[in-house]
């Protein structure tokens, strides 16, 4: 499936990922007493494979999770590894983090972006989905996601500068829920179907 | 109806407010609390319910209340974070729950969350099968790990073998070659020194001639004589023939040493085995190669010459191995340098090291250095069984031999014998 | 007459929004900026006496137009309509001088009751 955007439905997107992004990043600022600097959120229509190629970066710990409801698909988190020792302490972890809470920092944190970006991506277009719990992806990703012949990704990126930590959401819409979404845009911003 | 039915849902639910405090509990989860907690835990704080979790709950009520999203814990970071418990299917036995837990923002028609409902799942037959399979994966991987080591050593051993069997074919072709070409050399030899006999006895008949025709008073007879020798340049022909038979012998004697060499590689079993000590050993095997390593190298012995290291070995194969260990290390040597030799008498082995400062063993050339006719010297110099002699020598003393080398350094040969009695070679008597 | 107004936001939906919450009634010229670069010449231009002014922009991004104004152009009223909501984005545009902080997506009664307090309604 060929999915181009218009320049407007690009733009559109990207508007409503950055207020998402906005809200998100207060609410982790809120829970670290932190702030957080953010990006211009990236919209693009990307094949399996370069969907590959930006989530199997290296040195970085990644998680996946799946949301259900009118639109569909999984979010990819990339964290780095520097400066989670530093959130997790933020976070009112114990420090020194074993394994376990090393994972479970990770999870947190992804469940946090993910859920605050997703729901205000969500409640903008007045569309409902759930996220599931977050696990931790180690392998490659393959062939499982290459079923999706065209995903929509929005990349975003939170960087906590105070303590070099970055990391990226990836939320992949599935086909149809790129076309539900482009509706609601279209209906948002005046465009006829 | 709502009421009714969450008691049968297989889930453990709750809600907390912002205080902390239990606002509900379903049965399923007062079912499974600890005996000495009261069963009515509403309107109680989870300090004291869940005293050991208190922490760790109020984190994630936290990130809930202010992300107003939901937040959730898996059974695999922590594991039992309420005090619950669980029936095991596998034993029967009570055990502690092993819990997936979400902890998800109740709004009730408002902006803001004013309540978390905290659903636990007792996933705790799951987690004790992926542990069980967690450890059979772990103990498949040590023995997988194993197993590796394992080939390896097969590998090595099967290198080894290799080698010792291409030891033994070139050992049974050397024996051949050394019979066939013994017996032309046997009689080229004593023909030589026949002849030489022979023609000594001519030259003397040729000068008793000589001395009475220059006595003649014949000139014409004398000048005959004189035309014949130097037609046949009888006076080269004095000085030349001795040459060339002592000539001949020389070659005929470095014949027979390539075939000695084939010789003892071929029978290598054939000494005599008895207890012997490997310094006077290497002293008598330095005696003897003194003549060709003098000039360029000086040598360095670690050892004392008052110590005695005992080895019950075959002595004058053992000498052949240091001898060709040292002149091997002389050589390698261009003007000057150091030859040291070290020996290491332990509890149950013998360490001797050649070591030399010499020009080194290029890294493709160490693989082939103990194949037999591998040579790098000059054509006539080396017979290129040296090394593969040595090697089958300390092979039949269960021994080994190892190489380190650097080009431009230099190298070290490491001989180790291990300690044996008679009784351990026996298998090689018999075989023989 | 009418007050000349600029909406300076990367984002044309946004600037949509704006212009869509601009209550009925209120005389306005409002031209359109897409970044903070040419939200400054709007300003020399004389075309925005009330500007409204996203914070994330290429080129030149909110908090510098802000320093830029508060140094040459004080009396320009400024609003800032961001998605970045966190505190300290607040405090920091509170004290370049921007008159109020308003957020993204933008509500239009909130858009209303901030014209009115300040009294450009």
């Amino acid at each position: 499936m060929n999915m181009p955007l218009s320049e407007e439905q690009r733009d559109g997107l990207q508007e409503l990922m950055n207020i998402s992004m906005g809200q998100a990043a207060n609410s982790l600022a809120r829970l670290i007493e932190t702030k957080i600097s953010l990006s211009i959120p990236e919209i693009t229509s990307v094949s399996p494979n370069q969907l590959n190629e930006i989530c199997n970066t290296a040195h970085v710990y990644r998680t996946r999770q799946s949301f259900l409801g009118e639109i569909k698909g999984e979010v990819i988190n990339l964290l780095s590894p520097q400066g989670l020792k530093e959130i997790a302490e933020l976070m009112d972890y114990d420090s020194p983090l074993d394994d376990s809470d090393l994972n479970e920092v990770l999870l947190d944190l992804s469940n946090i972006l993910a859920g605050a970006c997703l729901n205000g991506f969500s409640s903008q277009l007045e569309l409902k989905t759930s996220l599931t719990m977050p696990t931790i992806y180690k392998h490659q990703l393959s062939d499982d996601i290459a079923e999706w012949k065209t995903t929509l990704v929005m990349k975003i990126a939170f960087i906590i500068e105070s303590i070099a930590f970055d990391s990226r959401v990836i939320i992949c819409l599935d086909e149809n829920s790129i076309k539900t979404v482009i509706q609601k845009l279209n209906a948002m911003l005046g465009i006829e179907d | 109806m709502f009421n009714e039915l969450q008691r049968y849902i297989p889930v453990g639910i709750c809600v907390l407010d912002q205080a902390h405090t239990v606002v509900f509990a379903n049965e399923f989860l007062k079912n499974r609390l600890p005996d000495n907690t009261p069963k009515n835990i509403e309107g109680m704080s989870v300090d004291k319910v869940f005293p050991d979790a208190a922490k760790i709950i109020k984190r994630k009520l936290k990130s809930v209340f202010a992300l107003k999203a939901a937040s959730f814990s898996y059974w695999e970071h922590r594991p039992h974070v309420f005090e619950l418990s669980s029936s095991r299917p596998v034993t029967g036995d009570e055990t502690s729950m092993y819990q997936n837990i979400q902890y998800v923002p109740i709004f009730e028609h408002s902006e803001e969350v004013k309540k978390v409902c905290v659903i636990i799942q007792d996933v705790t037959e799951l987690a004790s099968y992926y542990q069980e399979q967690k450890r059979l994966t772990e103990a498949l991987e040590i023995e997988k790990q194993e197993l590796k080591t394992l080939n390896l050593k097969l590998e090595a051993a099967q290198n080894q073998l290799l080698q010792s069997e291409k030891m033994a074919a070139i050992g049974q072709l050397a024996a051949g070659v050394a019979h066939e070409i013994n017996n032309p050399i046997g009689f080229v030899n004593s023909n030589i020194q026949s002849l030489e006999g022979q023609a000594s006895g001519l030259f003397a008949m040729l000068a008793f001639y000589e001395a009475h025709f220059s006595t003649l008073v014949d000139s014409d007879l004398a000048q005959q004589e004189q035309q014949l020798q130097n037609q046949h340049s009888i006076d080269f022909l004095k000085e030349d023939v001795p040459d060339l038979l002592q000539e001949c012998l020389e070659g005929l004697d470095r014949v027979s040493k390539i075939v000695e060499s084939l010789k003892s590689f071929s029978h290598v079993d054939n000494q005599e085995w008895q207890e012997a000590d490997l310094i006077k050993g290497i002293e008598s095997t330095l005696k003897i190669a003194n003549n060709s390593i003098k000039y360029h190298a000086v040598i360095n012995k670690t050892y004392s010459l008052d110590d005695e290291v005992l080895l019950y070995c075959q002595p004058m194969q053992i000498n052949q191995v240091f001898l060709n260990l040292i002149i091997n290390a002389a050589q390698s040597i261009a003007s000057s340098g150091t030859v040291t030799i070290s020996i290491e008498d332990k509890q149950n082995e013998v360490i001797i090291a050649i070591q030399d400062t010499g020009k080194g063993i290029p890294a493709g050339d160490i693989n082939k250095i103990f194949n037999p006719f591998f040579t790098t010297k000059p054509v006539g110099q080396g017979t290129g069984l040296g090394l593969s002699l040595s090697y089958s020598i300390v092979a039949k003393h269960k021994g080994r031999i190892q190489v380190d080398s650097q080009v431009g350094v230099g190298t070290t040969f490491t001989v180790s014998f291990p300690k044996l009695s008679e009784a351990d070679f026996s298998d090689e008597f018999t075989d023989n | 007459m009418a007050i000349p107004v600029t909406v300076a936001d990367d984002s044309m939906m946004s600037r949509k929004a704006v212009l869509r919450a601009i209550p009925e009634g209120w005389d306005v010229e409002v031209s359109e900026a897409k970044n903070g670069k040419e939200a400054l010449v709007m300003v020399e231009q004389g075309k925005a006496e009330v500007l409204f002014l996203d914070l994330t922009m290429p080129e030149m991004d909110g908090f510098e137009v802000l320093t830029h104004l508060h140094e040459h152009h004080a009396k320009t009223v400024v609003i800032v309509i961001s998605a970045d909501i966190q505190p300290e984005a607040k405090k920091l545009v509170d004290k370049l001088g921007a008159f109020r902080f308003l957020q993204k997506p933008l509500q239009k009664e909130e858009l209303h009751n901030t014209l009115q307090e300040l009294g450009l309604l």
